[in-house]
C-alpha cells in the first residue's frame, strides 16, 4: 500500500514540476527584467504600493501576464526588494495565476461566459479588500534593498539578466519552489484514489470549506483550473468550490505561503491568510446561488479532481513496475512546451551551479558592473542609440503580453486542424474501446475531450462568437464520450460498449460537419 | 532556521486537512466503484421519441387537469418541462442542421414559458384557469414533429 502512495506522490511531483516549468521560467524571465533593467524606482511606479489604486495596477498587470502561483515566486521576491508593501505584492501574485489570455479565452467559451466574467471581478474585490485591510494594519512592509549598481548597456545588460534568473533557480526561491510541488505530492498521499468524484455537490453546505483544505496545497496551471472549473460546470458542482478552486488552486501554492513566512514572519502571515479565508469564504458562499447554472443536471461525482488524488490504486500494482509506469505516464502526458520549459529550466540550474562554483574565485557581477569604455561620440553609428533599462524592459513585458495572445493561436489551432487531430484521437480511442483495450481507450478519450474544448475556444477566437448550436454539438460529444469513458472504467459488456463507440462516432460525424460546413 | 519554525504551522495545516478530507476517503466503494451518470427515467432516448412523448404527454396534461388530483398533474407537467428543456441537446444528437435545430430551440424555449404559466396556476389556490398561450402547444408540437424526418441520421 505504501509502494503505491509513495510512487504516485513521486507521479504527482513530476506531472507538476512539468506542467509549472513554463511558467517558472516566464516568471524568471520577469523577475531579471524587473531586477536589471527596470530597477527599483520603476518597478514601484509599475505597481505602486501601499494605495488602493497600486492593488488595482497589480491586479490588471497579474491580470495580463502569463504565470502561475510557482512562476510567480521570483517575481514576488523581487517586488519585495523594490520596496513595494505586501498587499500590493500579494494582489499581483494571486491575480498573475488566475487568469492569462489562453485560460481567459478558455473560460469565456464555456457554458456561462458570464461566471468567469464574474470570478474574475470578484478577484479584484477579493484582492482590493483584503490588500487594503492589511495594508492599513501593516502599514510598514515596504523594505529597502541596496541595489545593484547598474549594469553598462550593450550584451552584458543582457547577460545580466541571464545570471539573475540563474542565480533565482539555485537559490531560495528554487526552495520555496520545490516546497510548491511537494504541496501537489503531499496532498495525494492523503486522498485515495478518486477519493473526491462524489465531493463538491451544489447542495453540499461542505463544498467550499472542503475545497478551501484541498486547493491551498495544491498545484494547478491556470489553464488546468479553467480545464476543472469547466467540468465543474458541466457537472452542476458547488460553484463557490469553483471560485474557491481557482483563488486557491490557481492563485496559492505552500511555497508561497512559505515565502510570506520566511518574508514576513508568522504575524503578518497568519492576519493575510485568515483575511483571504474570510474573503473568499464569504464570496464562495455568496456567490453559490446567484450564479449557479440552474439548466444543468446535477452529476453524481466528476473526474476533475483526480489529479490531486493518488494515481494508483494499492491492490493493483502496474505490471512493469511502479517507475517504468511513471515514464510512460510522463511520456504519454506531457507537452512539447512543458519539456522546453524543462530544458530550459536545467540550462539555467547548469549555469547558476556554474556560477556558484565561479563565486569562489570570480564573481561574474564584478566584471558586469564595471563600466565598458566610453566609446567615442563619432565612431558610435547613428542606429546605435543607447536604449535605457526600464525602455527595454518595458518592450519585454509587452512582448510577454504579446507573445502569449499570439501563442492563443497556435494553442487553439483553426476548427480544421482541430477536427484533424480530434478525428485522430477519437479513432485510437474508440478502436481501443472495440478491442477491450481499456487502459488505451482511457488514455485518448480525455484527449478527446480536450481536442474539443480547443475545438471550440478555436473557432471564437477566429469568428468572435460561438453560437449556441457549435457549442451543443460539441457537448453532446463530451456527453458521448464521458458514458463511454465510464462504461470501459467499469468494464461494461462488449456490446453495450459497441452501441456507445457506434453512437459516439456519430456525434464526431455531425460535430465535423457543423463546424466544418455551418460555421460562420 | 527560519524554516525549522514553520514546522509546527505545516504539522497543524495538515492535520486539519487530514481531518477535512477524512470525509471523502472511500465514497467509491458506496456504489461499489461504478460510476454512472444518472439518467432521469423520463428523459427520451432520441430527438423523435421526445417529440412524440411530448403530444402524448400533452393530451395526459389536459385530462389530468379536469381531475382533481393535482400531484399526478404537477408530476407530469415538470416531466414534461424536463423533456422541453433536453430538445435542443436531443435535437443536436441527431442529424438535423442548423437552421432547423434553432427552430427547435425556439419551440424549447416558447413551451417552456408556456408550461410555466401552466404550471403556476396548478400551484395557485384555488387552481387558477390556464392561460390562453395554451392553444398554441398543439402547433408548436406540429411544427416539431415535421422536423423528425430531417433528424433521421444520414451519416
Amino acid at each position: 500500500m505504501w509502494e503505491a502512495i509513495i510512487w504516485g506522490a513521486c507521479l504527482r511531483f513530476a506531472q507538476a514540476s512539468l506542467q509549472a516549468s513554463p511558467f517558472i521560467f516566464t516568471g524568471l524571465c520577469l523577475a531579471g527584467l524587473f531586477h536589471r533593467l527596470m530597477g527599483q524606482q520603476h518597478t514601484r511606479w509599475l505597481f505602486g504600493s501601499n494605495t488602493v489604486a497600486s492593488l488595482f495596477q497589480s491586479w490588471v498587470i497579474g491580470m495580463l501576464l502569463p504565470g502561475c502561483s510557482l512562476g510567480v515566486i521570483p517575481i514576488v521576491k523581487q517586488l519585495r526588494r523594490s520596496g513595494i508593501a505586501v498587499g500590493t505584492i500579494f494582489a499581483f501574485a494571486l491575480s498573475s495565476p488566475l487568469f492569462d489570455p489562453l485560460s481567459m479565452l478558455y473560460g469565456l467559451t464555456l457554458s456561462k461566459p458570464m461566471t468567469i466574467l464574474a470570478f474574475a471581478f470578484c478577484s479584484l474585490i477579493v484582492v482590493t479588500v483584503s490588500g487594503s485591510i492589511f495594508d492599513w494594519m501593516f502599514p510598514d512592509t515596504e523594505v529597502v534593498v541596496e541595489e545593484p549598481p547598474p549594469t553598462p548597456h550593450g550584451i552584458k545588460r543582457l547577460l545580466a539578466v541571464l545570471v539573475v534568473m540563474a542565480r533565482e533557480t539555485v537559490g531560495g526561491t528554487a526552495i520555496m519552489i520545490v516546497c510548491g510541488l511537494l504541496g501537489s505530492a503531499l496532498l495525494s498521499t492523503l486522498l485515495p484514489p478518486g477519493s473526491l468524484q462524489r465531493t463538491m455537490a451544489h447542495d453540499n453546505p461542505y463544498s467550499p470549506l472542503l475545497m478551501t483544505a484541498i486547493a491551498i496545497p495544491a498545484y494547478a496551471t491556470p489553464m488546468t483550473a479553467m480545464g476543472q472549473l469547466g467540468s465543474m460546470f458541466q457537472h452542476g458542482n458547488s460553484i463557490g468550490a469553483a471560485f474557491i478552486l481557482l483563488i486557491f488552486g490557481a492563485g496559492m501554492n505552500l511555497g508561497l505561503l512559505l515565502w510570506m513566512i520566511v518574508n514576513y514572519g508568522w504575524k503578518k502571515s497568519l492576519v493575510w491568510m485568515g483575511l483571504m479565508l474570510a474573503v473568499v469564504i464569504s464570496f464562495s458562499y455568496g456567490i453559490e446561488r446567484p450564479l449557479y447554472p440552474t439548466e444543468i443536471e446535477p452529476a453524481d461525482h466528476t473526474h476533475a479532481f483526480d489529479i490531486y488524488c493518488q494515481p494508483f490504486q494499492s491492490n493493483a500494482s502496474p505490471a512493469g513496475g511502479y517507475p517504468a509506469e511513471i515514464l510512460r505516464r510522463i511520456k504519454l502526458e506531457t507537452q512539447p512546451h512543458e519539456w522546453f520549459g524543462v530544458v530550459l529550466l536545467v540550462a539555467l540550474v547548469a549555469l547558476g551551479l556554474i556560477l556558484r562554483s565561479l563565486d569562489r574565485t570570480w564573481v561574474i557581477e564584478t566584471w558586469l558592473n564595471r563600466p565598458s569604455e566610453i566609446r567615442e561620440q563619432s565612431t558610435r553609428k547613428t542606429w546605435d542609440l543607447v536604449v535605457p533599462g526600464p525602455v527595454l524592459a518595458g518592450v519585454g513585458l509587452v512582448g510577454i503580453i504579446a507573445f502569449s495572445i499570439v501563442g492563443c493561436f497556435a494553442y487553439y489551432p483553426s476548427p480544421v486542424e482541430t477536427l484533424e487531430e480530434l478525428n485522430l484521437a477519437k479513432t485510437e480511442a474508440l478502436s481501443a474501446a472495440l478491442n477491450g483495450r481499456s487502459e488505451h481507450a482511457l488514455h485518448w478519450i480525455p484527449i478527446c475531450e480536450g481536442w474539443n474544448r480547443r475545438l471550440q475556444v478555436g473557432a471564437y477566437l477566429r469568428h468572435g462568437r460561438l453560437d449556441e448550436y457549435h457549442r451543443m454539438k460539441s457537448r453532446v460529444l463530451a456527453d458521448h464520450l464521458e458514458l463511454l469513458e465510464h462504461m470501459m472504467e467499469n468494464q461494461d459488456p462488449p456490446e453495450e460498449i459497441r452501441k456507445q463507440v457506434a453512437s459516439t462516432s456519430r456525434a464526431f460525424g455531425r460535430l465535423s460537419m457543423a463546424f466544418r460546413e455551418e460555421l460562420r | 532556521m527560519k524554516l525549522l519554525r514553520i514546522a509546527p504551522f505545516l504539522k497543524i495545516g495538515l492535520c486539519l486537512q487530514t481531518l477535512l478530507v477524512a470525509g471523502c476517503a472511500g465514497s467509491i466503494d458506496e456504489s461499489n466503484g461504478q460510476l454512472e451518470h444518472h439518467r432521469p427515467d423520463h428523459k427520451p432516448p432520441t430527438f423523435p421519441a421526445a417529440v412524440e412523448q411530448l403530444a402524448q404527454r400533452h393530451e395526459r396534461i389536459v385530462v389530468e387537469s379536469h381531475s382533481n388530483e393535482a400531484g399526478a398533474l404537477e408530476r407530469e407537467l415538470h416531466e414534461q418541462m424536463d423533456i422541453v428543456n433536453w430538445l435542443p441537446e436531443l435535437a443536436a444528437d441527431s442529424a438535423l442542421k442548423k437552421q432547423d435545430w434553432e427552430q427547435v430551440q425556439t419551440a424549447s424555449k416558447e413551451l417552456l414559458n408556456i408550461y410555466q404559466q401552466v404550471d403556476a396556476t396548478v400551484h395557485g389556490s384555488p387552481r387558477g384557469e390556464w392561460p390562453a398561450a395554451v392553444s398554441k402547444i398543439p402547433p408548436i408540437v406540429e411544427t416539431l414533429t415535421r422536423l423528425v424526418p430531417r433528424s433521421t441520421d444520414q451519416l
